[in-house]
């Protein structure tokens, strides 16, 4: 196994990819909890029209890694004191398992799980009626509303827009067929990267090697989806809707440039902008939280996500006042750049690394903070050194760019 | 003198001290003291001279919670804790003296500060009024809970109130600290001085008089009050949690066999004899089960548990797994421990010896149904 180590990190690692293709990133840490993430580099992002001439629905990928960690299979790891967690993201999905025992094993149960996976139609259906209830308890939730609307007025074209789950009729388009043949092209150990993390030696883990169940090559045929997204305006810069709430709310949203564009310009050092951007000038400014609190608001989150190539930024408020809210966050956002001191720019440097320390020291953390950055194909080690070297003129230029992203807001008028 | 309750270990790469200041009911009005978790939290961020700023890693949060006859308000400060990153040179007394300023300087007195902390108070309150759980737990002075408040007082609330409230807590006498993360070398350091009483002396209480609720609640729910075998250690605990588990099982199983019901369950402790053993219920579907219940909850427990150990305790195997990656549940239970007064040393506190299926089975045996309370929806009550 190839060893990468900075010191100032004090988390060595060890990468290796294995004849089926498999890729291994192995992580020594000494601690009592074992960890390991079967990663795989597809998510609830649709980039896929169709594999091998079969139509992918919305949503295909979520079906499967829900038939994979159903509900038997999670009992049975549970039984042997294994907890294995799925999980979605736009650009990604990960089988995370977390034992205090033997994580080989679990590894070898998930991997013949994936291998040996049987859907019948009869899970599809029963997992759509489970699937039905979130979409209501969805459709229920303010924050989901309008957080949903504030995207759909940035994004025109983008399947961004449908977020991250399938509705009622989208789940209707997915079939155990479609699951099967998702299932063959996606999951192969050439595209699989196994993490791994525990008190082991990089020896121990190597012993292992010879041993995992995997599904070998086939060559698949993808046709990529297609729109046309214009990145140089919003859909719509506002619109307002009614829906039980506790309070109004307001979402404010800003659509970043093409990821290719944006990366084009800053490399890899645009995912450690990205690393504090909401802290910095939003979550922990406070001069913005004044403002905030002066128009009667309250910011509530605030988050930004990625997938494909498009990024968006977005800032949920309870609000008394949404139009001055508005005007306040609009004009504030047009000279944003002005907005981040240094002193807290160096603050929040200091407390990126010094987070980014905590989290490499246990093998969950670890592996979550890797799984995440592993998405822009960055060893998560190499973005916390190069947030903590960051400058704040890099930082400032990059705010000023911001200052001309479009903008969108979604206002939720609460019926009580 | 007191020791605070450590736990020693690297596990997390992290340290928290935490600081629990104790308020007797009668000396502050319920809406003033959980006013000032909002507020303290909202300070942190507003006041210009910032504690944690030349800390990297630091974060600090404040809650409050109902505890024995009076409330606790508690401040929990959490730093990256891994060799060759120092910014304290003794940690632990630094991180003291933080959470002591925390307390004594207090928070910013701005009205907008004051605004924004009786909104989220409120905005807390809603969401208490929807949940059937919250609501029994508050109702019945539950240890942790949070009580209704009368929103009309929060709505009133002027800074001099809230300075008083602050008053209430700076000549608090009992307290206790609590720490995880690595050895310190400077032992002495850590000897409580502050507070001239611990959580030992504290009485564990509940309302007895609690009556059913009914409200706009989203969902349902019913409570038991629970004696158990008392709990000294924390083999203890996950016997308790074993068979509640078991319990909560059989009682899923049976109704949904007989009556298509789909209730979840939970528990928490009350008092090293008392749990509140929880059941919550989609609307409408409490009264469906009441009879069921009726015979099911009493004293001995009528069930056969023998089909449900096994996932009992593959479950328990599972939240020892997250005591291990979760900071949070590791600082859980370290408060239950101080709570409670239990023994434990640092190494059995991750692995713990899970409860034979005869232990969990006399634990079963041993329980005493002692009160119910439910949460309806408010149509019910016609």
């Amino acid at each position: 196994m190839i060893k990468n180590e900075d010191r100032s990190l004090h988390a060595p690692y060890y990468e290796q990819r294995l004849d089926s293709g498999l890729s291994v990133l192995f992580l020594p840490r000494k601690s009592v909890l074992k960890s390991a993430v079967i990663y795989v580099p597809f998510g609830c992002y649709p980039h896929e029209e169709s594999i091998n001439g079969t139509k992918i629905p919305f949503g295909t990928g979520y079906f499967l890694s829900a038939m994979i960690a159903s509900p038997g299979f999670l009992k049975e790891m549970q039984n042997k004191g294994i907890r294995l967690t799925a999980f979605q993201d736009y650009s990604y999905t990960t089988y995370t398992l977390e034992t205090l025992g033997d994580i080989f094993q679990a590894i070898d149960m998930l991997l013949k799980r994936i291998l040996r996976l049987k859907v019948e139609e009869e899970d599809i259906v029963s997992f759509r009626e489970e699937g039905k209830e979130n979409f209501e308890k969805d459709m229920k939730d303010p924050f989901f509303l309008v957080e949903k609307e504030a995207v759909q007025n940035l994004f025109s074209a983008s399947p961004i827009r449908k977020g991250r789950l399938p509705d009622e009729k989208e789940s209707l388009q997915i079939h155990s067929s479609t699951l099967k043949k998702y299932l063959s092209a996606i999951y192969q150990g050439e595209r699989l990267t196994l993490l791994i993390s525990g008190n082991y030696t990089a020896k121990e883990v190597q012993s292992h090697f010879a041993f995992l169940p995997l599904r070998g090559h086939t060559t698949i045929e993808s046709v990529p989806s297609v729109f046309e997204e214009d990145y140089t305006k919003a859909k719509t810069t506002y619109t307002t809707f009614r829906a039980n709430a506790p309070f109004d709310i307001l979402s404010f949203g800003l659509k970043f440039p093409k990821r290719e564009e944006l990366y084009n310009l800053y490399g890899d050092e645009l995912f450690s902008f990205y690393e504090f951007l909401e802290s910095a000038a939003f979550t922990r400014n406070e001069p913005f939280l004044s403002l905030v609190r002066s128009t009667s608001s309250d910011l509530l989150r605030a988050k930004l996500e990625q997938a494909g190539e498009e990024t968006y930024l977005l800032l949920t408020f309870r609000t008394e006042q949404e139009t001055k809210l508005a005007n306040v966050l609009t004009n504030y956002i047009l000279k944003i750049d002005t907005h981040v001191s240094h002193s807290l720019f160096a603050s929040l440097k200091d407390h990126a690394f010094a987070k980014a320390l905590a989290s490499l020291s246990l093998p969950s953390t670890a592996l979550k903070a890797f799984t995440n950055a592993y998405a822009n194909n960055v060893a998560y080690p190499a973005l916390a050194k190069s947030v903590s070297r960051m400058h704040y003129s890099d930082m400032k230029q990059f705010l000023s760019k911001m200052s001309s992203f479009p903008r969108a807001a979604s206002y939720l008028k609460a019926i009580r | 003198m007191h020791m605070p309750t450590e736990l020693i270990t690297g596990n997390y790469g992290q340290r928290v001290v935490i600081r629990r200041v104790y308020v007797e009911e009668s000396s502050i009005t319920p809406e003033r003291f959980f006013l000032l978790p909002e507020l303290l939290s909202l300070s942190l961020q507003a006041t210009e001279k910032k504690p944690l700023e030349r800390y990297a890693g630091a974060n600090l949060a404040f809650k409050g919670y109902h505890y024995g006859s009076g409330y606790v308000l508690e401040a929990r400060l959490t730093q990256t804790d891994i060799d060759g990153f120092h910014f304290f040179f003794d940690p632990y007394t630094k991180a003291k003296k933080i959470l002591e300023e925390s307390f004594s300087s207090g928070y910013t007195e701005s009205p907008y500060l004051l605004e924004t902390a009786k909104k989220r108070l409120l905005f807390a309150q809603e969401e208490q009024k929807k949940d059937a759980v919250k609501c029994i737990e508050g109702e019945l002075s539950a240890l942790g809970s949070t009580p209704s408040l009368n929103q009309t007082l929060i709505k009133a609330m002027t800074l001099e109130e809230a300075r008083q409230a602050m008053k209430a807590i700076r000549e608090s006498t009992t307290g206790a600290y609590c720490y995880i993360g690595k050895e310190q070398k400077k032992k002495e350091a850590r000897i409580e001085k502050a507070f001239s009483s611990d959580f030992r002396s504290l009485p564990f209480r509940m309302n007895v008089s609690a009556q059913d609720v009914f409200d706009d609640f989203a969902k349902e729910a019913r409570g038991y009050v629970l004696e158990i075998p008392a709990v000294t250690n924390l083999k203890d605990v996950s016997t308790v949690s074993v068979a509640l588990t078991a319990l909560g099982k059989s009682i899923q199983n049976d109704l949904k066999k007989n009556y298509n019901l789909a209730p979840e369950f939970r528990f928490r402790f009350l008092s090293p004899i008392k749990v509140l053993f929880l059941l919550e219920f989609a609307p409408h579907q409490l009264l469906m089960a009441d009879s069921y219940l009726s015979d099911a909850m009493v004293s001995p427990l009528p069930f056969s548990f023998d089909s449900y150990l096994e996932d009992a305790l593959g479950e328990e195997k599972i939240k020892e797994v997250s005591l291990a990656s979760s900071l949070d549940k590791a600082v859980d239970r370290l408060l239950l421990v101080q709570n409670f007064g239990l023994g434990f040393t640092s190494s059995s506190f991750f692995q713990r010896e899970i409860p034979t299926r005869e232990e969990v089975q006399s634990e079963l045996s041993s329980i005493k149904v002692t009160k119910k309370v439910s949460a309806f929806r408010e149509e019910n009550q016609r």
